[in-house]
C-alpha cells in the first residue's frame, strides 16, 4: 500500500474509527513511514485547532429566531393532522402531482452543462478521458419523441390523448378546473398522442387514475421516426459532443410556445416547505392554505437564437416549453419571473438514487452511461413507446415512495398540494459534476431536480436527475440529436 | 424525555417549547454555518432559516432520529443552499483555492486565545483554511471535530454511509492540511521528502 491508501486509517484512526486490523495495519505502516507519522501528528495538531474554533452564539440569535417563529403564520392543527394522516400513496400522489405544477418547464442549466461534452455514444465516450464526468444528456440528448413532424413528444395530455372528454369529466366531478392549455393545441396536433393518460389527485383525493383510450388516437409510427430518434449515430453526435458553444441549443428554447405555460394552473410556493399543503389554487384548496398564489404566467423566454450545429437533426415540429421557475428561497426572488412556474426542490437521498437503476451501475463502472437512458434508447429503437411511459413512472413512483418514507428527515423537502392533473415527465440525467455549472448557469430557475449535493467527492459518481413535467406530454429521451 | 416533550409542545405550536430548543440548539447550529459560511453575520442569517424551516416542519419529525440529527440536517441543506444561492449571485467564489479575498474575509469568530499571539495567527490560519475547503469538507469536519458527532450521526445527517463518512473526513483533513501548507503555516510534512524528515513525533 502507498502512504496514500493510509491516509483513511490515519484520520479514522484520530477518531476512533478503525477497526482493528485497520489499527494493526497503520501501527505497522508507521513504525516504517516517518511521513505519516508527521501527517498523523500534524492531523491530531489541526483538529485541535479547528476545535478550538467552536464559539457561542451571538447572543441575540434566539430573540431574533424566535421574533421570525413569532411572525409566522399560525399553523391550523388541522392541517397538520390532515397532512399526517396521508398515507403512502397519498403522499406520493402529491409529491407526483406538485411536479406537475411545473408544466412547461425547461432546462436553461441542461442547455449550459452541455457545453462541457455531450457523450452520446457510449464508444466514444469509453475512449474519452473526460467521459467519466461529462458523460450526460443534453437537452438535446432529451428531446422530445414519437411525432410524425419530428416532434418527439408523446403526448398525454387530456385533452389530446382523451378526446372523448374522460378526463375533463372526472376533473369535473372533482371540481376541479379543466387546464387552460388552449393554446397547447396547435402543437399537439402534430404529437403523436399516447393510449394512457396519467391523472392523479391531490392527496385528500387518495385515488391515482387512471387511464384513458385515446380510440382516434394513433400509436406513433416509430418505423418513420427510427430514423431521427433511435439511431445513436456516433458520428452526427460528434459536432455536438464537441460543441462548445452552448447557445447552439437555444433555437429548441427559442422555439418555445409560451402559451403552452399557461395549460397549466400551476400554483405552488417555493415557500411550500411546510408539511402542510402550500398549493393555493383557489378553486381547489383547503381553506388553511396560507401561502400566496403563484399564477403560471407567461414564461421567461431565454432566447438566443442560434443555429443548432446540425440543422437537418432539428424536428420542424420540435418545441420546448418554456423556461421558468419560482425562486427557491426569498433571496432568489429578484432573480425570476414574476408569475413562473413552480419549482421542486428535492434533496434526495443516497437511497432514492440508488433506486435508479443507472445510478448503481454508473458508480459501479459498470456503464458510464446511465443505463436508464440506454434502455430508453433501447425501446426508442424498438418502438415501444408505451413501455417507455410505464418504466418512466414506475421509476418516479419508486423514487418518490422512498422519499416519502424519508420525509421525517427530509431538511429541504419542499411540498406543495396539486389538484388532478394529467401527470407527465420529463426525466433528465446527468451527472452530479455539472451540478454546480448548472446551479450557476440556472441563475435561480429550477425545474424539480432530484439531486444529491453531498455527493461531490472526487471518486464519486452522481447522477443528478431533473424532472420537468410538461402538462399533457411526455418528453422523452432520444438517442440522436 | 425533557427534549421529546419540548418537541411534541412545540409540534403542538407551543413557541416557548421550541424556544426552549433553539436555546439548547443555537449554538451548534451556529457553528456549522459559521463555518459553512465563513462570516459571522451569514452564519447569524442561515442559522436563523434553518430554525425557521425546523419550526414550519417539525409536523414531519417523527421521532425516528435524534432532534439533534434532524435539526443539523436542516441546517446542513440550509448552508448548502445559502452557498449556492451565494454562489450564483457570487462575485467572488467561495470554494476558489485561489480566492484570496474569501479568506482574507473570513472572520476569526474563535474564542482569541490570550496566551500568545502565535496562537492567534495560527486559529486565524486555521479558520481560514476551513473556509477554503469545499464546502462538503468544512461541513464534515465541522460535525466531526468541532461538533464531535460520531460517524454515525454524520451519516445519518449528511444522508450517506458511514464508509463514506469516513473518507471524506480523511480527504477533508489532508484537504485542510494542504491549505494550511499553501499559506505557509507549518503544516509542512513530507509527503514528498521523507527523508528529509519532520518532527518525528506522534508515533503512534
Amino acid at each position: 500500500m502507498h502512504c496514500n491508501d493510509y491516509l483513511r486509517l490515519i484520520s479514522g484512526h484520530l477518531d476512533g474509527a478503525n477497526s482493528e486490523v485497520e489499527e494493526r495495519l497503520l501501527r505497522q505502516h508507521l513504525k516504517q513511514c516517518r511521513h505519516c507519522r508527521e501527517l498523523l501528528a500534524l492531523m491530531e495538531e489541526n483538529d485541535a485547532k479547528i476545535a478550538e474554533l467552536g464559539t457561542d452564539a451571538p447572543p441575540e440569535l434566539a430573540a431574533n429566531i424566535m421574533a421570525a417563529v413569532r411572525k409566522e403564520p399560525k399553523k391550523h392543527p388541522a392541517a397538520r393532522r390532515r397532512f399526517a394522516a396521508l398515507g403512502a400513496s397519498g403522499l406520493a400522489a402529491a409529491a407526483l402531482l406538485a411536479f406537475v405544477l411545473f408544466g412547461g418547464l425547461e432546462l436553461p442549466m441542461l442547455r449550459k452543462g452541455a457545453d462541457n461534452a455531450i457523450m452520446l455514444d457510449e464508444t466514444a465516450s469509453a475512449d474519452n478521458a473526460a467521459a467519466k464526468t461529462a458523460d450526460f444528456y443534453s437537452m438535446d440528448a432529451f428531446t422530445s419523441y414519437g411525432s410524425t413532424t419530428g416532434d418527439a413528444t408523446l403526448s398525454l395530455d387530456a385533452e389530446c390523448a382523451d378526446p372523448n372528454g374522460q378526463d375533463e369529466a372526472v376533473r369535473q366531478s372533482e371540481g376541479m378546473n379543466a387546464p387552460q392549455s388552449t393554446a397547447e393545441t396547435p402543437e399537439t396536433t402534430s404529437e403523436i398522442e399516447t393510449t394512457q393518460t396519467v391523472t392523479t389527485q391531490a392527496p385528500e383525493a387518495t385515488e391515482a387514475n387512471t387511464t384513458t383510450q385515446a380510440p382516434e388516437t394513433t400509436e406513433p409510427d416509430v418505423t418513420t421516426q427510427a430514423p431521427e430518434t433511435t439511431e445513436p449515430d456516433a458520428t452526427t453526435q460528434a459536432p455536438v459532443t464537441t460543441e462548445p458553444d452552448m447557445t447552439t441549443q437555444a433555437p429548441e428554447a427559442t422555439e418555445t410556445d409560451a402559451t403552452t405555460q399557461t395549460s397549466e394552473e400551476t400554483q405552488a410556493s417555493e415557500t411550500a416547505q411546510e408539511p402542510e399543503p402550500t398549493e393555493t389554487d383557489a378553486t381547489t384548496q383547503a381553506p388553511e392554505t396560507t401561502e400566496p398564489d403563484t399564477p403560471t404566467s407567461a414564461p421567461d423566454m431565454e432566447s438566443e437564437p442560434v443555429a443548432p450545429p446540425k440543422e437537418e437533426n432539428r424536428r420542424p415540429g420540435s418545441r420546448r416549453p418554456a423556461v421558468g421557475g419560482l425562486p427557491l428561497t426569498p433571496e432568489d426572488s429578484d432573480e425570476t419571473d414574476d408569475g413562473a412556474p413552480v419549482l421542486v426542490l428535492w434533496n434526495a437521498e443516497a437511497a432514492e438514487l440508488e433506486a435508479l437503476d443507472g445510478y448503481a451501475a454508473v458508480r459501479n463502472g459498470v456503464d458510464k452511461t446511465p443505463p436508464f437512458s440506454a434502455a430508453l434508447r433501447r425501446n426508442l429503437q424498438k418502438g415501444q413507446e408505451t413501455d417507455l411511459e410505464n418504466a418512466l413512472r414506475e421509476r418516479f413512483l419508486s423514487i418518490f415512495s422512498t422519499a416519502e418514507s424519508n420525509l421525517s428527515n427530509s431538511g429541504n423537502f419542499f411540498q406543495t398540494e396539486a389538484r388532478k392533473q394529467t401527470l407527465t415527465v420529463t426525466a433528465y440525467e446527468i451527472p452530479f459534476s455539472t451540478l454546480n455549472g448548472i446551479f450557476a448557469e440556472s441563475a435561480g430557475r429550477y425545474e424539480m431536480a432530484l439531486y444529491y449535493p453531498r455527493c461531490v467527492e472526487e471518486d464519486t459518481d452522481c447522477l443528478l436527475l431533473l424532472v420537468s413535467i410538461q402538462n399533457g406530454r411526455l418528453l422523452l429521451p432520444q438517442s440522436d440529436s | 424525555m425533557e427534549e421529546k416533550s419540548e418537541i411534541k409542545r412545540a409540534m403542538a405550536g407551543n413557541e416557548q417549547a421550541f424556544e426552549a430548543l433553539v436555546l439548547r440548539y443555537q449554538t451548534p447550529v451556529y457553528n456549522l454555518c459559521l463555518r459553512m459560511t465563513g462570516n459571522p453575520d451569514d452564519a447569524a442569517d442561515v442559522a436563523q432559516e434553518a430554525f425557521l424551516k425546523a419550526w414550519r416542519n417539525l409536523s414531519s419529525f417523527q421521532f425516528e432520529s435524534a432532534f439533534s440529527t434532524w435539526l443539523y440536517r436542516l441546517t446542513s441543506n440550509a448552508c448548502l443552499d445559502f452557498l449556492r444561492a451565494k454562489k450564483r449571485h457570487a462575485t467572488v467564489s467561495l470554494t476558489a483555492e485561489d480566492d484570496e479575498a474569501q479568506i482574507m474575509d473570513v472572520a476569526d469568530p474563535a474564542p482569541t486565545p490570550e496566551s500568545t499571539l502565535l496562537a492567534q495567527e495560527e486559529s486565524r490560519a486555521v479558520a481560514a483554511a476551513m473556509a477554503a475547503l469545499e464546502p462538503e469538507h468544512r461541513q464534515i469536519l465541522t460535525l466531526r471535530v468541532i461538533q464531535d458527532l460520531s460517524y454515525g450521526e454524520i451519516a445519518q445527517i449528511l444522508g450517506i454511509k458511514e464508509g463514506t463518512v469516513k473518507s471524506r473526513i480523511a480527504r477533508a483533513r489532508e484537504n485542510l492540511r494542504k491549505k494550511l501548507l499553501q499559506s505557509g503555516n507549518k503544516n509542512k510534512t513530507n509527503t514528498s521528502n521523507s527523508q528529509k524528515g519532520g518532527r518525528g513525533n506522534a508515533l503512534q
